[in-house]
C-alpha cells in the first residue's frame, strides 16, 4: 500500500512495473527453457501439436460439418478454447510457484500474472498462426473476412486473461481453490461453443447458450472464416461488455489475494 | 528515515481475526540500526515484510523515505528453479543494477564457484543465505531488513558478512530480527522488544536484552 | 498519505468514489456549486470516465435519441400436402396441410435480400424515412450525407428488418422498425406482399416446370401416334390392302379352286386318252390344264415368295401396325403422367398464409430509455473501476 513520502509519478511507477514485467518474462523464459531454450520450445509447441493432431484426425476422417471443412471447423473450435483455457491453466498457479519472488517489493502479484499471460498470449498466438500454412496448402479457404477473425482472437485472449486472473486468485484466496479452477476449465470444454454452432441449436435455447461471452467469440471467428456458409449468432457488444465485467471482476479478486497478502500460509 | 505509525496487522483464523501487531509507532533514522528482539511468533517476520512492503498492514502505516532492501530471510526472494545466476540476473533487472559487475562480486563474496549454476533449491540453508546475502550487496540500499538469517552463515562467511555490512553500512540502516544478543551488540546501536503486539524501543541494548529477558522467564507465553 | 490510503481503498473495493475528504475541509459554509467542483477537482477520473458519459447518455438516450415504431406481422408457408416427411416430422404433420419450414426461410432470405430492398425502396423511398433530420444524428441513415449508396442502405435496412423462424412451429415473424408509425407498417406490409408475390412465383414456376416436360412428352407422343397411323394408311393405300391376312386367305381359296378344277381337267383329259385317243377335245383340254396350272403358280406366287407376294407385305405391314400400336399406347402413357403431374403441381402448391396482419403501432416501444441508461451506468462503473485498478495497481510500484 501507499506508505512512501516520495510520490511517485504515474509514469515512474510505470516504468518500473514494466521493468518488473519485463525481467519477469524473461525469467519465465529461462525457467521453461532451462538452459537451451527447448522449454519454450516446447512451450509454443505443446498447443501446436494438440491442433495439428486434431486436424490430421478430423483431414483423415474427411468429413464435412455442414458446408464447411471439418479441419476448419475443427481448428476454429479448439483454438477458441485452448485460447482461453491455456491461460488459465497456466496462471493457475503462477503466485504459488513465485512466491518467493514477492519478497521483493517491485514484484505484484498482478506483475506474476501479466507476466505469465503474455508469455502465454504468444504461445498460443503462434499455434493459432497455424491457420496459415493450412490455408497454405488448401485444406481451410482464406478467411472470408479476416479482421474478424482477429478481431475475435483478440476477444478469446481478453476472455482468457480476465479468466486467468479470476481462477488465479480463487486458486490463491479459496481453499478448495484449485478444485473450483477445476471445475471451471473443464465447463470451459463445453461453453466455449468449439464442438457446435449456435444455429444448430433450437431457436428458444440459443439465447441460453449465447449467454457465454466465448460463444459469440467462437461465433464471431467463423462467420470470418466461413462467412456465408455458416449462420453465424453473436454480439460484439455483449461479448465486449461480458469481457469487461469478467476483466473488472478478476482485477477485484487479485487486489483481494494482493491485499490480503500472498504470503500468509508460506510460514 | 522509515516511520511506523500506529500500524496494526491482524490474520484471519479459523477463529476469527487474530491481532498480532498492535498500534505500533517507531522510526528508524538514516544510519540507525535497530535490533527487535522476540519470541518466537510474535510477529517479528511480520513487521519486517511490512516494513520491507512485501504485506500490507491492516491499517496505520509505514512511510519510507530511504531505499529498503527486501526481508534478508531463509527463504523468500530467489526463485528455487533457476540458478543462483538467473536469480541474479532477475534482481539486477528489477533493482536496475549492472549485471556483469553484480556477478563479479557475488562470486567473489559468496564463494559459491560452480554452484551458482545450479538451481537454487539444491542449494543448503547456509548456501542461500550467502547467496541472498551476496546478491542484497549489489544494490545499494540505505537500509537493510535482515531476519535472522545471519546464525545461517559458518563463522568465517558471518566474519566476512559482518565486516562487509559494517563498511557498507556506516552511514545506513540495519533493522534485524535476531535471538543472538551478540549479533545485535555487533550490529546494532539500539534494539526493541516485540511482545504481545506491542514494540518497545530502547536506546539501549542491554535494557532490551534485560527486558527481553524477563518477558522470555517471567511468564508463560501463550500464543 | 492517510488520504491516498483511504482512497486506494474505498476505490478498490467499489468503484464509487470515497468524498469524505472534501467535506473536512469545507471551510465557512462553502456553496453547493463550490462543493460541486472541488469534488470534481478531487477525482478527475471518475469524472471523466463515469460521471461525464453518465451525463451524456442520460441525454442522449432520455432526450435525443429518436423513438423507434416496430411493426410485427406472423406468417406460416404451407402446403396441402408433402413428401419425403422424416417419421418425427410426419407423426406431428400427418394431416393434409403441413407448414414448409424450408420455404419460410427461402422467404427470409428474400426479404433480406438487395432485391426486396430495391423495390421497397422504390416504392417508399426509404432513404427519406430512415434519413429524414426528425431521426436523431446516431440512428440516422448516412448522418453526414456521406455515403448514401445502395449498399449502405442495405446494411442500414438489415439492421431495420428481422424475420425470425420458428423451428417447431415454422410461424415466421417479421419486424420492421422505423422512426413513423406509418413507416413501419409500409415497409412490413410491403415486405409480406412482396413474400406472397415471391411464393406465387415459385408455384407458376412449379407448375410450369413440372408440367411442360409432361406437356411436352404428350405432344411428342402424339406426333409420333399420327405419324404411325398416316405411315401405315399410306401403305396400304399404295399396296392396296385392306386387310393382308384375308387377302391372302382368299387367294389361297383360288389356288385351291384352280387346283380342283385342274384336278378335274386332268381326269377329263384322262378319260378321253382311254376312251377317244383322237378326240380333238384331248388338245383343248390339254390347254386348259396348262392355263389352269400357269394360274396356279401365279397365284401361289402372290400369296407366298418373290417380293412382290402377300407374305413379303404381310411383313411390312406388321410392323407398321405394331409401331402405331406402340405409339398409341406412348401417348395414353404421357396422357396420364400429365394428368399426375397435373395433380402433383396442385398438391405442392405453396400458400403463404398470414397469422397476424402488420400493425401500425400507436406507440414507440424502442428504445428502452431507462434500460440503455442502466446499461449505460453499469458499464462506465464497471470500465471505470479496470481502469482505477490498473492504475492503483501501476502506481504501487513506488520506489
Amino acid at each position: 500500500m501507499p506508505e512512501t513520502t516520495q510520490q511517485t509519478t504515474f509514469s515512474r511507477a510505470f516504468q518500473i512495473q514494466m521493468r518488473v514485467v519485463s525481467a519477469l518474462l524473461r525469467r519465465e523464459l529461462i525457467a521453461l527453457s532451462g538452459k537451451k531454450g527447448i522449454g519454450f520450445l516446447l512451450m509454443l509447441v505443446e498447443p501446436l501439436i494438440f491442433v495439428s493432431a486434431i486436424c490430421v484426425f478430423f483431414y483423415l476422417t474427411r468429413r464435412t460439418v455442414g458446408n464447411v471443412p471439418v479441419v476448419a471447423f475443427a481448428m476454429s473450435g479448439y483454438c477458441v478454447m485452448w485460447g482461453c483455457r491455456f491461460q488459465m491453466m497456466k496462471m493457475m498457479n503462477v503466485v504459488a510457484a513465485n512466491r518467493s519472488l514477492l519478497y521483493h517489493r517491485y514484484v505484484k502479484i498482478f506483475d506474476l500474472m501479466l507476466g505469465r499471460s503474455i508469455l502465454q498470449i504468444c504461445s498460443t498466438s503462434i499455434s493459432f498462426l497455424m491457420f496459415a500454412p493450412i490455408i497454405y496448402i488448401g485444406l481451410v479457404d482464406f478467411p472470408v473476412k479476416p479482421y474478424l477473425v482477429v478481431f475475435s482472437w483478440l476477444a478469446v485472449l481478453w476472455y482468457g486473461w480476465s479468466l486467468g486472473l479470476i481462477t488465479s486468485s480463487i486458486y490463491g484466496l479459496v481453499k478448495m481453490g484449485e478444485k473450483i479452477c477445476i471445475v471451471i476449465m473443464v465447463l470451459h470444454i463445453w461453453i466455449t461453443g468449439a464442438f457446435m454452432m449456435v444455429e444448430w441449436l433450437p431457436p428458444d435455447y440459443r439465447g441460453y447458450y449465447l449467454l457465454f461471452p466465448m460463444v459469440h467469440a467462437t461465433e464471431m471467428m467463423r462467420d470470418g472464416l466461413f462467412g456465408n456458409r455458416v449462420t453465424a449468432h453473436y454480439s460484439v457488444l455483449y461479448m465486449v461488455c461480458a469481457n469487461m465485467v469478467l476483466t473488472y471482476l478478476g482485477l477485484v479478486l487479485v487486489r483481494k489475494l494482493s491485499q490480503r497478502g500472498a504470503m500468509d500460509d508460506s510460514d | 528515515m522509515i516511520r511506523i505509525k500506529e500500524l496494526c496487522k491482524s490474520y484471519r483464523t479459523r477463529r476469527g481475526p487474530r491481532q498480532i501487531l498492535k498500534d505500533i509507532t517507531c522510526t528508524v533514522h538514516k544510519g540507525e540500526k535497530l535490533g527487535i528482539l522476540g519470541c518466537n511468533g510474535a510477529g517479528k517476520s511480520t513487521l519486517i515484510r511490512i516494513i520491507g512492503g512485501i504485506e500490507n498492514p491492516t491499517s496505520g502505516s509505514v512511510t519510507r523515505t530511504m531505499s529498503v532492501s527486501w526481508p534478508l530471510a531463509f527463504q523468500g526472494g530467489l526463485a528455487g528453479g533457476l540458478s543462483g545466476l538467473d536469480n541474479l540476473r532477475f534482481i539486477c533487472r528489477i533493482y536496475q543494477v549492472d549485471f556483469v559487475a553484480a556477478r563479479a562480486s557475488v562470486e567473489e563474496f559468496s564463494e559459491l564457484g560452480n554452484y551458482l549454476q545450479e538451481p537454487v533449491k539444491s542449494y543448503s540453508a547456509g548456501m542461500r543465505a550467502r547467496l541472498a546475502f551476496a546478491i542484497s550487496m549489489t544494490v545499494d540500499f540505505d537500509c537493510y531488513l535482515i531476519d535472522e538469517v545471519s546464525a545461517v552463515g559458518d563463522r568465517r562467511f558471518n566474519e566476512k558478512f559482518k565486516n562487509r555490512l559494517l563498511d557498507k553500512t556506516r552511514d545506513r540502516s540495519i533493522i534485524m530480527v535476531s535471538h543472538f544478543y551478540g549479533v545485535l551488540r555487533e550490529y546494532c546501536n539500539r534494539a526493541a522488544v516485540l511482545d504481545a503486539g506491542v514494540l518497545r524501543v530502547y536506546d539501549d541494548i542491554k535494557d532490551a536484552i534485560h527486558n527481553y529477558e524477563q518477558i522470555l522467564y517471567g511468564k508463560t507465553i501463550t500464543f | 498519505m492517510n488520504d491516498i490510503a483511504k482512497i486506494t481503498k474505498s476505490d478498490v473495493n467499489v468503484p464509487l468514489p470515497g468524498g469524505k475528504r472534501k467535506k473536512n475541509r469545507s471551510r465557512v459554509s462553502p456553496s453547493f456549486l463550490q462543493k460541486m467542483i472541488a469534488y470534481a477537482r478531487g477525482h478527475k477520473l471518475f469524472m471523466v470516465m463515469v460521471v461525464v458519459p453518465s451525463a451524456l447518455s442520460v441525454l442522449y438516450f432520455g432526450l435525443i435519441e429518436s423513438d423507434i415504431y416496430v411493426s410485427e406481422c406472423r406468417f406460416v408457408v404451407r402446403q396441402p400436402e408433402r413428401k419425403n416427411l422424416s417419421s418425427l416430422g410426419s407423426l406431428l404433420q400427418n394431416i393434409g396441410i403441413s407448414s414448409v419450414r424450408e420455404e419460410a426461410f427461402t422467404v427470409r432470405e428474400y426479404v433480406l435480400s438487395r432485391d426486396a430492398l430495391k423495390i421497397i425502396d422504390e416504392n417508399l423511398n426509404l432513404r427519406k424515412a430512415f434519413g429524414s433530420s426528425k431521426v436523431d444524428i446516431i440512428n440516422r441513415f448516412d448522418p453526414l450525407g456521406i455515403d448514401d449508396s445502395f449498399e449502405a442502405l442495405y446494411k442500414y435496412f438489415l439492421g431495420q428488418v428481422t424475420v425470425d423462424v420458428d423451428l417447431t412451429s415454422s410461424i415466421a415473424t417479421l419486424t420492421a422498425k422505423a422512426y413513423a408509425p406509418n413507416d413501419a407498417f409500409n415497409i412490413n406490409e410491403g415486405l409480406l406482399f412482396m413474400s406472397e408475390g415471391l411464393i406465387n412465383k415459385l408455384n407458376d414456376r412449379a407448375r410450369k416446370d413440372m408440367l411442360s416436360i409432361a406437356l411436352k412428352d404428350v405432344e411428342d407422343a402424339e406426333a409420333e401416334a399420327k405419324n404411325r397411323a398416316m405411315a401405315l394408311s399410306i401403305y396400304q393405300d399404295k399396296e392396296i390392302l385392306f386387310d393382308p391376312a384375308q387377302q391372302s386367305t382368299m387367294q389361297l381359296q383360288q389356288v385351291d379352286r384352280l387346283q380342283t378344277e385342274l384336278i378335274a381337267v386332268r381326269g377329263q383329259i384322262a378319260q378321253y386318252r382311254e376312251f377317244a385317243a383322237a378326240s380333238s377335245q384331248i388338245r383343248a383340254l390339254e390347254k386348259r390344264a396348262s392355263e389352269l396350272r400357269k394360274e396356279i403358280n401365279a397365284e401361289m406366287a402372290k400369296v407366298a415368295g418373290g417380293s412382290e407376294s402377300m407374305s413379303q407385305k404381310l411383313i411390312e405391314y406388321e410392323r407398321l401396325k405394331l409401331d402405331r400400336e406402340f405409339s398409341e399406347q406412348k401417348l395414353a402413357a404421357a396422357l396420364t403422367s400429365l394428368e399426375q403431374a397435373r395433380a402433383e403441381v396442385q398438391r405442392q402448391q405453396l400458400y403463404l398464409e398470414r397469422i397476424v396482419m402488420p400493425n401500425t403501432p400507436d406507440s414507440a416501444i424502442y428504445p428502452r430509455r431507462f434500460l440503455n441508461i442502466l446499461a449505460a451506468f453499469g458499464m462506465l462503473f464497471i470500465v471505470y473501476g479496470v481502469v482505477k485498478i490498473l492504475l492503483i495497481g501501476v502506481l504501487e510500484h513506488h520506489e
